[in-house]
C-alpha cells in the first residue's frame, strides 16, 4: 500500500515538474533572446542602488509587459489612528503574500494589452496585487490598508508600476525591446525573477523569464554576518571602536590645543 | 558624486556620506556644549533620511558612546567631571532603566505604550524647556531685583526633604553636600524616563543636576556626559545582542563627526556663561517638543509605518 502511494506521488510529481517547466519556457514558435545587465548585483560599501538594463529580441506583438518580482514576504506594520485629538499607533497590521519588490514595465496601459482575468492570472498590475496581498489585525481593518501599503512601498521605490517599454522594429518581423528597471538601494539582497510577456490581441503569445540576484559583498557582508551570527562580539566591538574613536579624538584635540596655547 | 554614497548594511539603504558626517558634527557639538547625548534630536533625524526607527535608535546609542567618551575626556581635562556624583547617578540610572523596561512591557501588554511614550516625551520636553527658559531669563535681570526676590522666597519643600535625608557626603568637585540617596533617587527617576522614551536621558539629567542637585553648570555638563556614556554602552550592547539593530557603518560615520563636534562644543561651553548655555539648550528642547506635538496633532502623511518606532 505504502509503495503504491509512493509511486503515485512520484508520478504526480513528474507531471507537475513537466507542466511547470513548460509554463516557464517559450509558448510560441519563435524563441526570445534576452539579456539582463547586470544579472548579479554586488552590494558593496559604495552601493547606492543601480539600474538593470533588460533587452530582448521578440516576435512582433501588440503588447509587452516586463515584471520584476521578489519572493513573498510577511511584514508587520504600525497603523496610525486618532485617539482624542492625537494621532498615535493604534494597531499592528500583518501584511501577507506581499512581494519584497514589484517593478512593472509595459508597452501600453495594461487594460489595452490584456483582460483583467489575464492580468489576475499572471499577477500583472496593481489590481492583481490587491487581490493577492492580505491584511490581518487584532483591531478592525479600515479598508484603505492596500492603498497605504502601496504608498509606503512606492515611496521607497520597491513598488513601481509606471515604467514605459521602448520597442524598435528589427529584422524578420521582430522587435527590439529595451527597458531600464530602477533598483533602489533598499531592495533586499536575494533572488528576483524578471518575467517577459508578449500579448497579441489580448492572448498570451510568449513568456520567458530571467533571474536577477542581489548579494552583499565586502564590508557590508562582514558587518551583516557579524551582527547576525556573533551578536555579543559585534556589540562589544561596536562599543570598543566607539570609545577608542572618542579617546583618540580627545587626545588629538588636546594635543592641538596644547600646541595652540 | 556617486562614490560619496555609502551602503548601510543593517539599515539596508544607502545615504550620502556628508549627510551622516554633518549630522554627527552637529549633534556632537551640542553634546560637548550642553552635556546631552543628542539622541532626542538625532534619532528622529536619522528616521527622516529613511533609516528604520529601531536601527536609528540603536546606532545612535552606539555613536553617543563615542561622542560622550570624547566629551567626557575633554571635560575631565578641563576639571569638569564629578566622578563621585556621576557613579551614583549611573547606579540610579541602571536601576531606573531596568524598572522602566519592565514598565514598558506592562504598558505594551495593556496596549497603552505608544500613548504613554509620546505623552511623556512632549510633557517632559515642555516642562524642562519652559522651566530652563524662564529661569535663564530671570537670571538675565539686574542683580538687585534677583537678590530682593531670593530674600523673600522661603526654602522649597524639595530642599527641606533633601536636607532631611541621611548619609550626607561632600562632593568636592561640585562644591555641594548631599545625602547619597539624592543622586540615587534622581538617577533612578531619570533612568525610568529614559527607558520609556528610549533615549540616553542627558537632556533630563542636565536640568535635574542644575535645578535639583544645585551643581555648577560646567560640572553638570561633564558629569552628565559621564553618565550618558554608561547608559549608551548598556543600550548598544543590548540592542546588538537581542535585536541585531546596531549599524556599525552608521555609527562610524556619525562618530567621526560627533567626536570632533564634541571637542569643539566642550571648549565653547567653557567660554559661555551658564545662563547663555541654558537658554540655548532650553530653546532646542522647546523646538523639539513643538515638532513632536505637531506630529501628534497633524494628520500623518502615511497611515502605515514600519514597526519599531515611536
Amino acid at each position: 500500500m505504502t509503495l503504491r502511494i509512493c509511486k503515485a506521488s512520484l508520478f504526480l510529481g513528474l507531471i507537475c515538474i513537466a507542466t511547470s517547466s513548460y509554463a516557464n519556457n517559450v509558448i510560441g514558435e519563435n524563441p526570445i533572446k534576452l539579456s539582463v545587465v547586470p544579472d548579479h548585483i554586488r552590494v558593496g560599501t559604495t552601493y547606492h542602488g543601480t539600474e538593470v538594463l533588460f533587452e530582448a529580441n521578440i516576435p512582433r506583438c501588440n503588447g509587452v509587459v516586463v515584471k520584476l518580482e521578489g519572493r513573498d514576504n510577511e511584514v508587520t506594520l504600525n497603523r496610525k489612528g486618532r485617539v482624542a485629538v492625537l494621532w498615535l499607533n493604534v494597531a499592528q497590521v500583518i501584511v501577507k503574500n506581499a512581494p519584497q519588490a514589484y517593478i512593472l514595465a509595459a508597452s501600453d496601459k495594461l487594460a489595452n494589452i490584456c483582460s483583467r482575468e489575464m492580468q489576475q492570472r499572471l499577477g500583472l498590475g496593481l489590481e492583481s496585487l490587491r487581490k493577492r496581498i492580505t491584511f490581518e489585525s487584532e483591531k478592525p481593518l479600515i479598508g484603505s490598508e492596500f492603498e497605504e501599503f502601496l504608498r509606503l512601498n512606492e515611496h521607497s521605490g520597491l513598488y513601481n508600476t509606471n515604467i514605459q517599454i521602448e520597442l524598435k522594429p528589427a529584422a524578420g518581423d521582430r522587435e527590439e525591446l529595451s527597458v531600464t528597471l530602477p533598483i533602489p538601494s533598499v531592495m533586499p539582497p536575494g533572488e528576483y525573477v524578471i518575467q517577459l510577456y508578449c500579448f497579441e490581441h489580448g492572448s498570451l503569445m510568449q513568456k520567458t523569464e530571467a533571474q536577477l540576484s542581489i548579494e552583499k559583498v565586502g564590508l557590508p557582508l562582514l558587518i551583516s554576518t557579524l551582527a547576525q551570527e556573533h551578536a555579543a562580539l559585534y556589540g562589544i566591538a561596536a562599543i570598543i571602536i566607539a570609545m577608542m574613536a572618542g579617546i583618540t579624538m580627545g587626545v588629538v584635540f588636546s594635543l592641538r590645543a596644547g600646541r595652540g596655547s | 558624486m556617486a562614490h560619496l554614497y555609502v551602503y548601510l548594511p543593517i539599515a539596508g539603504i544607502s545615504v550620502h556620506i556628508l549627510l551622516l558626517l554633518g549630522l554627527g558634527l552637529m549633534v556632537g557639538f551640542l553634546s560637548g556644549l550642553f552635556g546631552v547625548g543628542g539622541g532626542f534630536l538625532l534619532t528622529p533625524l536619522l528616521m527622516m533620511i529613511g533609516i528604520s526607527p529601531t536601527v536609528a535608535a540603536a546606532s545612535d546609542a552606539n555613536q553617543i558612546v563615542a561622542a560622550s567618551t570624547s566629551g567626557t575626556y575633554a571635560h575631565w581635562r578641563l576639571g569638569n567631571v564629578d566622578f563621585k556624583m556621576g557613579i551614583l547617578l549611573v547606579i540610579g540610572g541602571i536601576i531606573g532603566g531596568t524598572l522602566g523596561v519592565q514598565l514598558i512591557k506592562i504598558l505594551r501588554a495593556v496596549g497603552n505604550a505608544d500613548f504613554v511614550i509620546k505623552i511623556t516625551y512632549v510633557v517632559m520636553l515642555g516642562i524642562i524647556g519652559t522651566y530652563m527658559f524662564q529661569e535663564s531669563l530671570k537670571n538675565l535681570q539686574p542683580r538687585g531685583v534677583l537678590q530682593a526676590r531670593a530674600g523673600r522666597e522661603a526654602k522649597s519643600w524639595f530642599a527641606r526633604c533633601s536636607e532631611a535625608l541621611p548619609l550626607r557626603i561632600h562632593f568636592t568637585k561640585s562644591g555641594i553636600t548631599l545625602s547619597i540617596f539624592m543622586p540615587l533617587i534622581l538617577g533612578t527617576m531619570v533612568g525610568v524616563l529614559s527607558a520609556i522614551m528610549g533615549v540616553g536621558g542627558g537632556f533630563i539629567m542636565v536640568p535635574v543636576m542644575v535645578y535639583l542637585l544645585r551643581m555648577p553648570m560646567h560640572v553638570v555638563v561633564g558629569t552628565s556626559l559621564f553618565q550618558v556614556l554608561f547608559t549608551c554602552i548598556n543600550v548598544t550592547f543590548m540592542q546588538s545582542y537581542y535585536n541585531h539593530t546596531v549599524d556599525l557603518m552608521v555609527a562610524l560615520l556619525l562618530l567621526v563627526g560627533s567626536t570632533s563636534g564634541a571637542q569643539v562644543g566642550a571648549r565653547i561651553s567653557n567660554r559661555l556663561r551658564a545662563d547663555q548655555l541654558k537658554i540655548i539648550l532650553a530653546s532646542i528642547v522647546l523646538l523639539v517638543m513643538i515638532k513632536m506635538a505637531l506630529g501628534l496633532l497633524l494628520h500623518p502623511s502615511m497611515m502605515l509605518s514600519y514597526k519599531g518606532g515611536h
